[in-house]
């Protein structure tokens, strides 16, 4: 793997960092940009490019009762923006340090991280979302919460298996002989030399969280209505989606384009030019 | 006494001239809100002849330029009717839960009042009634000219039999407290775990009086206008006095008194009714020869694609999502009525916050019923007026236009000690979709007013577990012919569906008033100050009400659409091809 600076300079990271970067600004400027209300009850299926009272436009056209889609998208945005990265980071929080113990320690804690993690994974990762949201109801945090819990065991799969790799490398050895601790040469000496592939491994696991912030969108269990989530939106307009395709389409997109991005930046921070 | 609801023509309101809704729908008219088309065909619903309709709609002339007569087609001989609808278990009608059973069945066995399509109880098997001036004797007068599949006459037994049936405790009949009347409530000795006493609810003695093969007398316990409505309504359909000995179960030995006969039934996939052939049936003779019920599951859009792709010739129900799409396929044909179904945002009037007056009303006051009908239902339907007795009722009182007020909204907040506004969080189902739009249409209209609404979507196995105690909840409300029953229903004290808690004695008295009069024209003065006094009260925020829409290929003529979506396919014939 090349050293990270010349990786930023890859096409793959240019796309997919200003695919990011776009929506990121977007989400920023929520309240500047958006030409209405998230929420506001307007005037039900215009088309894209209707024009509402005021000289205003629906650019995106509005959904069944009325919101603007372009608004809903800009402020849905903030939303999987602010909620999407918490996530990812609260499942790097917890699988970190599993992963990291586990692999350089090896032994009875690896055998015991590695059982736990083996159980989780062995649960149809939808199947146990829909038993997170369902019995703790579906709220932001709550949504963290089941995204750790589904994530995090991957994680400190990744983790274990880099640590395990670094802990024969001669620079570890070095370190004990230093005299440096466990934590000290877990925290000091393994973690940045793993950091690279983790931060690519975290651009691409972003984009699994938006998509799964979608999907329970989707399947009614993302976050409670009024307010715009990506998913929620697409939920919202498969009924009519056969007579009216601009409003399913317009979140989809939206969708697709951010989890590309994400995709691109990963696939770019782990390109290999050796 | 003579009920009105037999006087021919018998739209009780004629003799006074139109039916309120008709000057609604007028007004509607005028405001561009509805086409004169659905002008005419709604005040053709309510008892308007279509010339007057379109007098008031002032098109006749232009109509007749407009519209040159069209011959209407050759129709077929016989021919299938095939339908997409969900098919559910209908061996035992006592037990029905779901009109869709009743729609399969009802073609084979049936009631002795029908509700019509435009919301009157008509004599079916019953060929007429008679009621004692204190409502509770009622006689009903049998055709005579009925026979069942096997050959028997039909009979006054038979009537008694379904009835005993239907309330004895050990059948698990919903007509146990529809026919309330007809029963009473012994101590079974036995208590509760909170120590109430536990009641056993049975037909009461003496109460089925045979009077000849063609004469059943009815001794009610107490007064009860609505007896007709209940004989209408769909666990009510009559099957042979012999039914239980001979099994119990309507697929595995169809006999019926109806025109067709099932013929081959599997759930959840499909069921056949065949036309009769052992003799022609009491009502005429239909002209199809079979109706088949195909299952595409729940999912409305597999429905509108087996329609659309000719393998059905009409469905069950389409959604207002899916009203768009229709009109867009060639050959397709939209029904539409206006229904006494609603949804309502009640409020427990037990519960903190909506146990002060003020908030509730600050809520009413907050919500646009105008707007919220053109943004959930496009403007179908109409708009609801926050005391559930709807505009097709036939003893519906109009009363003044409910305006939003915000300033009334904010003032009414601050009365009850919310300065700074307050939060609060509505139940709703998942699905049917409008449902939870219309809790966000009105979380828009409560937040100017300070009234931030938070909406909890749940699974609907969830609501309905606790749709009678959740403080603040969306319910939704299924059609009925007359408003005195779900005011009986859900708004008098500790009725079985008082999901409010509300409980007013001088709103009780009223309601008994109300269901000791007959005629609906003079039950209306008495319907105005119950509707006033539950606007007064603000226990509920009323949804739009429902319009309800079905599709079918134009080569299907007869159809009707009915406002409690009951299938009456014996008129219906398909065209020539």
């Amino acid at each position: 793997m090349g050293p990270l600076p010349q990786r930023l300079r890859s096409p793959s990271v240019a796309i997919g960092g200003a695919l990011v970067a776009f929506w990121i600004i977007i989400a920023v400027a929520a309240p500047a940009v958006a030409p209405f209300p998230p929420n506001a009850t307007l005037q039900p299926f215009a088309l894209p490019g209707a024009e509402f009272a005021g000289g205003q436009r629906f650019w995106l056209g509005t959904d069944q009762i009325g919101r603007d889609i372009a608004s809903r998208l800009i402020w849905g945005a903030r939303t999987v923006l602010l909620w999407a990265p918490i996530a990812t980071l609260a499942a790097y929080a917890a699988g970190i340090p599993l992963g990291l113990l586990a692999g350089s320690r090896g032994g009875a804690i690896d055998a015991a991280v590695m059982f736990a993690t083996n159980v989780l994974l062995s649960f149809p990762v939808l199947v146990l979302y829909i038993l997170i949201i369902g019995t703790i109801g579906a709220s932001p945090l709550n949504l963290v919460i089941a995204v750790v819990f589904a994530g995090a065991p991957g994680i400190v799969r990744l983790v274990r298996a880099l640590a395990a790799r670094e802990r024969t490398r001669d620079y570890v050895a070095a370190a004990y002989t230093r005299g440096e601790g466990v934590l000290g040469v877990m925290v000091l000496e393994i973690l940045p030399n793993i950091a690279p592939t983790l931060i690519a491994d975290a651009c691409l696991r972003l984009g699994y969280v938006i998509v799964t912030l979608g999907v329970l969108g989707f399947l009614g269990l993302g976050l409670p209505p009024p307010d715009p989530d990506w998913g929620g939106m697409i939920n919202e307009a498969r009924p009519v989606a056969l007579a009216f395709p601009h409003i399913a389409v317009a979140p989809c997109l939206a969708l697709v384009s951010l989890v590309l991005g994400c995709n691109l930046l990963a696939d770019g921070l782990r390109d290999d030019r050796r | 006494m003579t009920d009105p609801r037999l006087s021919r023509p018998s739209r009780p309101w004629a003799a006074r001239g139109l039916h309120p809704a008709v000057h609604e729908l007028a007004a509607a008219l005028r405001a561009g809100a509805i086409s004169r088309r659905t002008f005419i065909a709604a005040a053709s619903r309510l008892g308007v002849a279509a010339p007057v309709a379109a007098a008031i709609a002032g098109v006749w002339r232009r109509a007749a330029a407009a519209e040159p007569a069209v011959p209407p087609p050759s129709p077929a001989a016989g021919g299938t009717l095939r339908c997409s609808m969900n098919v559910k278990e209908v061996s035992d009608p006592a037990i029905f839960d779901w009109s869709e059973k009743a729609n399969v069945v009802r073609h084979m066995v049936e009631p002795l009042v029908r509700i019509d399509a435009a919301n009157i109880a008509r004599p079916w098997l019953a060929e007429r009634w008679q009621a004692s001036d204190d409502l509770k004797t009622w006689t009903f007068f049998l055709r005579r000219d009925v026979v069942w599949s096997n050959g028997d006459a039909f009979v006054a037994e038979d009537v008694a039999f379904n009835v005993r049936r239907w309330l004895d405790p050990q059948t698990g009949s919903s007509n146990l407290s529809r026919f309330a009347a007809l029963t009473t409530s012994v101590a079974t000795g036995k208590t509760t775990a909170d120590g109430k006493p536990v009641t056993s609810t049975s037909l009461a003695a003496g109460a089925i009086e045979i009077i000849d093969d063609h004469t059943v007398r009815f001794h009610l316990t107490r007064p009860d206008v609505s007896l007709p409505e209940s004989f209408a309504d769909y666990p009510a359909l009559i099957v042979h006095r012999r039914f239980s000995e001979e099994g119990g179960d309507l697929t595995k030995n169809p006999v019926g008194t109806g025109p067709f006969r099932l013929a081959e039934f599997v759930v959840g996939e499909k069921a056949v009714l065949v036309r009769r052939q052992d003799r022609p049936w009491w009502g005429g003779s239909p002209r199809l020869d079979r109706i088949v019920y195909l299952d595409h599951g729940d999912d409305a859009g597999a429905q509108l694609a087996a329609l659309a792709s000719g393998q059905v010739d009409c469905n069950f129900r389409s959604s207002i999502e899916q009203i768009d799409t229709i009109s867009r396929i060639p050959g397709l044909k939209l029904y539409q009525t206006t229904t006494a179904s609603c949804g309502v945002a009640r409020m427990r009037v037990t519960e903190k916050p909506f146990d002060a007056l003020a908030v509730r009303r600050a809520i009413q006051a907050a919500i646009d019923h105008d707007e919220a009908q053109r943004l959930v239902f496009r403007g179908y339907g109409a708009p609801g007026e926050d005391h559930h007795v709807a505009p097709l009722h036939p003893e519906y009182a109009p009363l003044p236009k409910r305006r939003r007020d915000l300033e009334r909204a904010r003032q009414q907040l601050s009365d009850a000690g919310y300065r700074n506004g307050i939060r609060l969080v509505i139940d709703c189902v998942a699905s049917p979709p409008w449902e939870a739009n219309v809790c966000k249409v009105f979380a828009e209209m409560l937040k100017p007013a300070g009234i931030e609404l938070a909406i909890n979507v749940l699974p609907g196995a969830t609501y309905w577990d606790r749709w009678q105690s959740t403080p603040f909840g969306f319910t939704a409300w299924a059609h009925r012919p007359l408003g005195i029953q779900v005011l009986n229903l859900a708004y008098r004290s500790n009725a079985g569906w008082n999901e409010t808690g509300y409980a007013n004695p001088a709103f009780d008295a009223l309601l008994d008033e109300a269901s000791g009069i007959i005629d609906p024209g003079k039950r209306r003065p008495v319907m105005d100050k119950l509707q006033r006094t539950l606007q007064d009260d603000a226990i509920i925020v009323q949804s739009t009400w429902r319009p309800t829409f079905m599709a079918a290929h134009e080569r299907v003529h007869g159809l009707v659409m009915h406002p409690a979506e009951e299938h009456h396919f014996e008129g219906v014939w398909l065209a020539a091809s």
